[in-house]
């Protein structure tokens, strides 16, 4: 991880070289505040709230819950209330805890105290911006007066106080020009015209820096003040009301990222490894370390794919008895096989398939003959329902080949020491722990009982609850015990979480013989592998070096083992999978990710670019099974296409569960 | 703090493994760890139960020592299986009734602890629900809906509560110092058990109501498996007949034609009655909206509507109202 870009850095938007070619001209740098001036160390402004939430609940009980959510919605009210008494003033800080001592039912004197609670978190919260730093140098160096106009309920002294915190110590209130203080906003004028009658200077000699495209380039320039844009620090807000404290490792993560790359283009992939995919990674070498530790003489098994950053984590941190395990839902369910109906057949042909004879018997992995019981042209094309009668007649054929990719498989699980007598624990993502239980199926029966496995998964939804009973099921940030709200929404976006904790090679479909040993067989998928190297191979990246810092505790974020939580990880995930940046849908969406039974073909993209049927509900389905469903919906509601755009609203009313709004429903 | 369980959990069940595990899941995630778990196997099938039960264990520290299994040889009533396991768990501080298709969040026990040590004088604890409806067939369990249980404070007293039960087992916890005072749970009711016990404790001592949702309520639907019913959904006669069985007994503990009985006590078979009815309007007006939605103009109809039946009550009540009102009306 590259520490703050070095003074030599320019930034992309050319701020820095924009602002020394007007310095001589102006007599005045006029900076926006936050996002400007100073940042925070979190990744959205609302993320206070939570912090406070997060620290009330620590300190004083649940009852704190909710907090930041109630403080989201009276600054709402407080604004609404404020509108109908003057359409142009801002909203104070005071004006706000008022609202929140009616829903809260506090005193004068807890209205107070919180208020001040939230103050001087502001202060501990905020950062400087290196950029600004070096602008205000330049400015100082030439003697030019500087003031902050700013947007924001707090005053001017608070103001100060935070200047000051993040060194600044020349800042004074009088150089402060604030909202709160003024009867009138950035956004709507009346603050500039406030700072223009104040300062007595021709506009013209006046430059101002700001991250808001309204308030600080065209209200400014519209009173011909010069204006540059910097908009670096304001990339990474998402939706204010998401604010349940599960979510701030991400958000001091994503504040890290930010920091990063606050001179470059925000790359969504890389976004995604550093916060979320990180998270998950160490999320499972912590987990699997501390349980192999808890139980002396177990081994750790990570499968693939899904294991693969973790395992490769694993012997970075030179951990012992972790090892790679090569299997998948095809290989774990075909070497079960004991019997070959149309039940079986129509899980091996989807409905609509219409497949190649070759491909057939690659996922079937034996040859196949017809009722007369000759040979068929590999090349044939076959619809889906001779092809399920095909496999129903070859039934001893599939069954034969099941067992001998059983042998395979019980071989491969041998000389990984699963046999051997005693506890060995499985990672997976697991999203339905069916595969891992099969496994553990394959193993006490092999093993006459002595080898007992149990699963390590980051989730777990409904489907699940039938696999409980077949082996212990550590799950972390979704459990089956959680709401149906949280099932939907953790099953709309797993495709990306799939696609993201992903491996360099293919799925595993077989297994074959090589000098006496078993290797595994992996499909190889050309889209896969186009999409691995263009965008999540830096996923890939990003994650392990992130996981690595924050297990080691180095982590420039300050995010250690500790804030590895299940709330923690579902709060990072559903940040990404359910209110994702435009980067995010920008460099993911394009992913392919290849859902058929033998991971061969074309795949689908993580987004939806097509409308997939004229049916809304079945076009939820699609999504919801093939796609990243929040992630289409929210690319549909900025299409050019207005089909799309209504087909969006129309989920998010249907569905409310998938509207961007989740705080509520938060995982704890 | 000792290591000794301050809480005994009760597992009733019979012939639901896949139910039971994720009840047992549901125990063994919580962030509160001095408890102790009494499954009463209620004469089903005693292997999956063990082998559950034994899954269940190694997901927990001291697992072994914190779970253990009654099983029963024949099948008894509910409320008989509960008092064997409360019998068989020994001393604790506190106890709660965990029936095997319920299931909580990780926090209720630590919450509930936390609220009973805070209130000592208080009985028990409950907590907010969530009702889950869901459809299980064979080894598959989806849920269907998922929606907010009404409870509030006045539901806990001894008058909310008179009219039926207010809430479900699994979201309330029991100092066990209760059982010693009003007596172990009713075995010879075949349901409705809970409720009946409920009314004994809530005279003794209150109960503290926590509107944070930590236990969830589950439903099966008329498509799941036939064993896998709730005892509400499937006998709702049963609950009908019960429920008045048990006022009839108390009506007859007194005068049947007053409101006392004759020691000047209210008779609680009457005040039942009046109970259920007060409730079943309180719930209807619930249902369509009156109570928790955010519409004034739903709230203004309910209360438009509430207002209205009253008027008409009154008029049946005394007729000459009723037409001064009508005349009233028209001008």
């Amino acid at each position: 991880m590259s520490p703050m870009p070095s003074n030599s850095q320019s930034d992309i938007w050319g701020v820095e070289t924009r602002f020394q070619e007007l310095l001589s001209d102006i007599d005045v740098v006029s900076l926006d505040f936050f996002d400007t001036f100073v940042t925070r160390a979190l990744s959205q402004p609302t993320h206070v709230f939570a912090d406070m939430e997060h620290r009330l609940v620590q300190e004083h009980g649940f009852k704190w819950k909710g907090f930041a959510v109630d403080r989201v919605i009276a600054e709402r009210q407080a604004r609404q209330k404020k509108l109908l008494d003057d359409k142009n003033a801002d909203v104070t800080l005071d004006e706000i805890y008022l609202e929140l001592s009616f829903a809260r039912r506090w005193s004068f004197t807890d209205r107070q105290l919180f208020a001040d609670f939230e103050r001087n978190i502001e202060i501990e919260l905020v950062r400087p911006v290196e950029l600004t730093n070096r602008l205000i140098s330049l400015a100082r160096e030439q003697h030019k007066r500087i003031v902050i106009v700013s947007d924001f309920y707090m005053d001017s002294a608070q103001i100060t106080k935070m200047a000051h915190a993040v060194g600044h110590e020349w800042v004074a209130p009088e150089q402060v020009f604030v909202s709160s203080e003024h009867n009138g906003t950035k956004h709507n004028g009346v603050l500039w015209d406030a700072v223009l009658d104040s300062l007595s200077v021709s506009p013209s000699r006046i430059l101002h820096v700001g991250d808001n495209e309204e308030a600080d380039v065209t209200q400014p320039q519209s009173r011909k003040i010069k204006t540059l844009h910097y908009p670096a620090m304001h990339r990474s807000h998402r939706l204010p009301i998401n604010t349940a404290p599960g979510v701030l490792a991400h958000s001091r993560l994503e504040a890290t990222y930010r920091d990063r790359v606050a001179y470059s283009e925000w790359n969504g992939a890389a976004g995604v490894g550093a916060t979320t995919a990180a998270l998950i990674v160490a999320d499972q070498v912590m987990r699997a370390h501390h349980l192999q530790t808890q139980h002396p003489g177990s081994s750790v098994h990570f499968v693939a794919r899904d294991g693969w950053l973790a395992h490769k984590l694993w012997n970075d941190l030179g951990y012992e008895d972790g090892h790679y395990l090569y299997a998948s839902r095809l290989v774990v369910w075909r070497s079960m096989l004991t019997e070959c109906t149309q039940v079986e057949a129509k899980e091996f042909v989807g409905k609509e398939e219409i497949i190649e004879v070759s491909r057939l018997e690659r996922r079937l992995g034996c040859t196949l003959q017809d009722e007369h019981g000759s040979s068929l042209n590999p090349d044939l094309l076959l619809d889906a329902t001779y092809a399920r009668k095909l496999i129903v007649h070859n039934a001893d054929r599939v069954v034969a080949a099941g067992k001998v990719l059983r042998s395979h498989l019980v071989e491969h699980l041998r000389s990984q020491g699963l046999l051997k007598a005693g506890v060995h624990f499985i990672v997976d993502l697991g999203w339905r722990g069916k595969t891992i239980a099969d496994i553990a199926d394959v193993v006490r029966e092999e093993s006459g009982g002595t080898s007992r496995i149990e699963g390590i998964f980051t989730g777990l939804y409904w489907d699940a609850s039938s696999q409980l009973s077949r082996m212990p099921m550590h799950a972390a940030a979704v459990t089956t015990l959680d709401g149906l709200d949280t099932q939907l929404r953790l099953l709309g976006m797993m495709r990306i979480m799939e696609a993201c904790i992903g491996a360099t090679h293919g799925s595993v479909v077989d297994f074959s013989e090589i000098d006496g040993s078993v290797v595994p067989v992996f499909a190889d998928s050309p889209v896969e592998r186009d999409s691995y190297e263009k965008y999540l191979s830096q996923v890939a990246d990003e994650a392990l070096q992130g996981a690595k810092r924050i297990l080691l505790g180095t982590h420039d974020s300050g995010v250690n083992a500790e804030h590895v939580t299940g709330a923690a990880l579902w709060g990072s995930m559903i940040s990404v999978g359910h209110d994702p940046h435009m980067e995010e849908l920008r460099d993911l969406g394009a992913v392919q990710h290849v859902t058929t039974l033998d991971h061969l073909g074309d795949g689908t993209p993580l987004v939806c670019t097509e409308l997939p049927d004229s049916n809304v509900v079945t076009t939820y389905k699609t999504l919801m099974r093939h796609h990243w469903l929040q992630g289409s919906v929210c690319a549909w509601e900025t299409s050019r296409q207005s089909v799309l755009r209504s087909t969006a609203q129309e989920i998010r009313e249907r569905w409310p569960v998938m509207r961007r709004v989740w705080t509520e429903g938060l995982h704890t | 703090m000792s290591n000794e369980p301050r809480v005994t959990i009760v597992m009733r069940t019979y012939e639901r493994p896949i139910l039971l595990a994720r009840a047992l899941a549901s125990v063994s995630q919580q962030s509160y760890g001095h408890w102790q778990l009494v499954v009463v196997n209620n004469g089903g099938d005693p292997a999956p139960v063990d082998q559950a039960v034994a899954s269940a264990a190694k997901t927990v520290r001291d697992g072994d020592h914190k779970m253990r299994v009654i099983h029963l040889k024949d099948r008894v009533g509910m409320e008989e299986a509960s008092n064997t396991g409360l019998r068989d768990a020994g001393r604790s501080d506190f106890f709660v009734i965990h029936d095997d298709d319920d299931s909580w969040l990780p926090d209720f026990l630590s919450v509930a602890v936390t609220q009973l040590d805070q209130h000592i004088h208080a009985s028990a604890v409950v907590t907010g629900i969530y009702r889950i409806t869901e459809t299980l067939q064979g080894n598959r369990l989806w849920p269907v809906t998922e929606e907010e249980f009404f409870l509030s404070d006045g539901r806990l007293t001894y008058r909310g509560l008179l009219g039926g039960n207010t809430f479900p087992p699994i979201a309330a916890v029991f100092r066990s110092r209760i059982l010693s005072e009003v007596g172990y749970f009713d075995e010879s009711l075949p349901v409705l058990g809970d409720w009946e016990f409920n009314l004994r404790v809530v005279k003794h001592a209150p109960f503290v109501y926590v509107p944070q949702r930590l236990a969830k309520y589950h439903i099966r639907t008329p498509e799941s498996d036939g064993n896998s019913a709730n005892s509400i959904t499937a006998g709702l006669s049963l609950h009908r007949s019960v429920k008045q069985q048990l006022q009839d007994r108390w009506l007859s503990e007194g005068s049947s034609h007053s409101t006392t009985s004759s020691e000047g006590e209210p008779n609680k078979g009457l005040l039942s009655m009046i109970a259920s009815v007060e409730r079943d309007l309180e719930e209807s007006r619930h249902k369509r909206g009156g109570i928790d939605s955010d519409s004034a103009a739903e709230v203004a109809r309910a209360l438009k509507s509430q207002s209205v039946s009253r008027k008409i009550f009154r008029g049946l009540r005394n007729p000459r109202h009723g037409l001064r009102a009508v005349r009233r009306r028209l001008g």
